[in-house]
């Protein structure tokens, strides 16, 4: 867990509990928060940074954000293992894609209806960890991964086979390009986070932490394990099923293909190495994650190109090669993840010169 | 000092990342250059199939560049740049590969994934890219700029083997006076589409289907082998990949089944004798699109076969031949024609998707492929390919033809 020493800046006192729990604690950090939201806001208008590629990498790396701070909510908080994220965020696109596909809702009235089946179907599966822990739980939740795809696949004859679904619309405005749904992933990629740090501070956070710690202890001090429990599964299926609406309307076409073992597994690589337990380690394991793939996707092929005793596909084979081995790293020498290094960053920085 | 080099390298590599699609101006097609991009899982269940189709489309583009300096039309000529990217075979990969090669300037698609056809539709379409696919989906069969050149949709493999059949049968003189057919398949996400309504059809056609499916990773078929002996079965369709198939096999060895199999066309006779052994392979039949290239050597090999057994033994020396690859060599022929066609129309500085599309793809007639498979013709809301098949069958480790080139039944799953 992200665990690090917090030291505060100079001459900021937390004399109340509402000082305390305050996100932005400073003038600079107010200063370079917005500042790095109007970058993000600009970033379609720069040129440069604004071809179709790198948008569509943002707007993915904005949706698997609303994924994995689900998934951090439930295993990086509350101590429960999921290893069945991609068959919620399966269930939140089929939701949103049929509901537009076959009774022509629009996304604004699809997403909060996907996010809620998810979370309904979250829950069904989240009822073991009453008693269940640790592996046993996370069995349960591959489960939910084979039943639901199963389900899909077998029983569902349009989402076995794929289907369009209409792109996000305001009047009669098409969010259909990169350009255009970027803007939509950043705003709900920036409220989820926002909600999610916000969740952390009030006492359903506060449980989901003293439940993950110790979940006697947390009973013997009168908090509803079983419920807080379930409530986790819950908020975490729910920005799953969000997120699904998302990609469904953004990809304008759904199928079972894009909700995968691996995909789950990913999820869980990227809240290990960005920190569980963290907010912020959630965006950094995501975006972290994402870059190291993108770069071996396009250097693979310069190599393959380049060096001609490799065989076709050496190149993107070593994606699994790296991948596994950056896991391996974290686990051994910075279990705590990337918001663990952020944290020492910052300290170094606050103390610096008396940084020894 | 330890958290400032790791801040270090990851400020570097976050940055490399970052400024890789600015960077890629130097791949932007020039006059007398066209960039032909591939979006395919190159990782992944499927990376077998894909890398070969990815291996032959390039080997023959840049055959074409070697030993012709390029695409020549009467209007000018074009040397082919071949880009890629892979998908890992997830849409979205996709879709981020397909942003990035059209960045680069790509005028043609080309792949052998039927999911990633659908799923990257509207971006190919709304591109103006036509794609030349070796697998269409369900939804991209009906597309103006997606060109086939494999089966005429997934639905169609036990379709036409169906026909195929009953035809045999009642050459027999219709023995039994009832045709039983069976159909084994895994649980693998393509397989609901191949059987596709396929009850409406089999009661059509006046025969019975019986249908038995195994868990993908199972190692004993035998139950499912047995209930189809047992119902009746004058042969059996296999809807697998390789690996099932394999399963499928030893447990009809183990039990004697004696019932004749044909593989349908996910995967090929090829694949399943590496995998199996030519022991087990022994007998077992498979539908082909194209010339297989691990067919007996004592048939006659086609004019494109030389070639395709010319650019493997170049391009992949001592390895096992690989009948994919002949799928990628088509993909590579029939965009080579299509940029052929529109170069007799366009001078190279406007090839672009559309003129290639306008002037080339929808031009090609009777394109053969050098004799690597049936004629292949594109009209309008036709742009499904060859629509031949052939079935061959296992003897001694090579192929040897059981039929002649049949057609293929043309159904379509409904658009969705």
């Amino acid at each position: 867990m992200a665990h690090t020493t917090y030291y505060p800046p100079s001459g900021i006192y937390a004399d109340s509990f509402k000082k305390d729990i305050r996100i932005v604690k400073t003038r600079t950090q107010l200063i370079l928060a917005v500042s790095a939201m109007l970058l993000l806001v600009a970033v379609p208008l720069i040129p440069g940074l604004n071809s179709p590629y790198l948008l569509r990498l943002l707007i993915g790396i904005g949706i698997t954000i609303i994924i994995c701070l689900g998934l951090n909510i439930l295993t990086g908080y509350c101590g429960q293992l999921n290893i069945g994220q991609s068959a919620f965020v399966m269930v939140g696109a089929f939701t949103s894609g049929l509901l537009n596909h076959s009774f022509g809702w629009s996304f604004w009235a699809c997403v909060i209806p996907a996010g809620m089946v998810a979370a309904a179907v979250g829950v069904v599966f989240g009822i073991p960890s009453v008693r269940l822990k640790g592996l046993y739980l996370a069995l349960t939740t591959l489960g939910a991964q084979i039943i639901l795809t199963w389900v899909a696949l077998f029983h569902i004859p349009l989402t076995s086979a794929g289907f369009t679904v209409e792109p996000v619309k305001i009047g009669s405005f098409y969010f259909d390009t990169p350009e255009r749904f970027y803007y939509i992933a950043l705003v709900f990629t920036a409220v989820m986070a926002f909600a999610a740090k916000n969740l952390m501070r009030t006492r359903w956070g506060r449980a989901f932490i003293a439940v993950r710690d110790n979940d006697r202890a947390a009973e013997a001090m009168g908090i509803d394990i079983f419920r807080y429990k379930l409530i986790a599964f819950a908020i975490c299926t729910f920005y799953a099923g969000v997120a699904g609406s998302l990609l469904v309307h953004y990809m304008m076409w759904a199928q079972l293909e894009s909700f995968t073992l691996n995909d789950s597994i990913w999820y869980v690589v990227m809240i290990i190495v960005g920190g569980l337990g963290s907010i912020e380690g959630t965006i950094f394991g995501v975006i972290f994650i994402t870059a190291l793939k993108e770069l071996i996707f396009v250097i693979g092929p310069m190599l393959e190109g380049t060096l001609a005793f490799l065989p076709i596909g050496a190149g993107s084979g070593l994606l699994l090669v790296i991948i596994g081995g950056v896991a391996i790293f974290f686990l051994i020498f910075e279990p705590r993840g990337l918001a663990h290094r952020w944290n020492l960053i910052k300290a170094y920085y606050r103390l610096w010169p008396f940084g020894y | 000092m330890r958290t400032k080099t790791f801040a270090a390298v990851l400020f570097l590599m976050v940055t490399a990342v970052m400024m890789s699609p600015t960077s890629i101006s130097w791949a932007k097609g020039s006059v007398g250059e066209v960039l032909v991009g591939n979006v395919s899982a190159m990782t992944g269940p499927t990376s077998g199939t894909h890398m070969m189709c990815q291996s032959g489309s390039k080997d023959y583009l840049y055959y074409l560049n070697e030993k012709q300096g390029g695409i020549k039309g009467e209007k000018g000529q074009v040397k082919v740049k071949y880009v890629s990217y892979d998908s890992q075979y997830v849409a979205t990969k996709a879709k981020d590969g397909f942003a990035r090669l059209r960045g680069q300037g790509i005028i043609v698609l080309t792949h052998c994934a039927s999911g990633h056809s659908d799923a990257l539709q509207v971006d190919y379409e709304r591109a103006k890219i036509p794609l030349v696919t070796g697998s269409h989906g369900i939804a991209s069969v009906w597309s103006d700029w997606a060109y086939g050149n494999y089966h005429s949709g997934v639905a169609n493999m036990i379709r036409t083997w169906i026909v195929w059949c009953k035809e045999n049968w009642e050459k027999e003189g219709k023995p039994g006076g009832q045709l039983v057919l069976g159909c084994v398949a895994t649980d693998e996400p393509f397989v609901p589409l191949a059987l596709w309504d396929i009850d409406s059809f089999v009661k059509e056609q006046g025969i019975k289907l019986v249908k038995e499916t195994i868990p993908k990773g199972t190692t004993d078929a035998s139950p499912q082998l047995l209930r189809l002996k047992e119902a009746g079965s004058k042969a059996i369709f296999v809807q697998s990949s390789a690996p099932g198939a394999v399963v499928i096999l030893n447990s009809a060895k183990a039990m004697n089944l004696g019932i004749p199999m044909t593989q349908c066309a996910a995967a090929t006779l090829g694949d399943v004798i590496a995998l199996g052994g030519p022991e087990l392979a022994e007998g077992y039949q498979g539908e082909y699109f194209f010339e297989p290239m691990s067919k007996n050597p004592k048939y006659e090999d086609s004019q494109g076969m030389k070639l395709v057994k010319e650019l493997w033994a170049k391009n992949h020396p001592g390895e096992k031949p690989n009948d994919m690859y002949v799928n990628g060599i088509m993909s590579g022929m029939v965009i080579a024609e299509g940029i052929r066609l529109a170069l007799n129309e366009v001078p190279p500085a406007e090839l672009t998707g559309e003129t290639l599309k306008k002037y080339g793809l929808d031009r090609i007639k009777n394109f053969d492929c050098m004799g690597l498979s049936k004629p292949i013709t594109y009209v309008e809301d036709d742009h499904i390919g060859p629509k031949h098949l052939r079935y061959w069958v296992v003897r001694k480790g090579v192929l040897e033809p059981v039929s002649d080139w049949i057609p293929t039944t043309d159904f379509r799953i409904p658009k969705k």
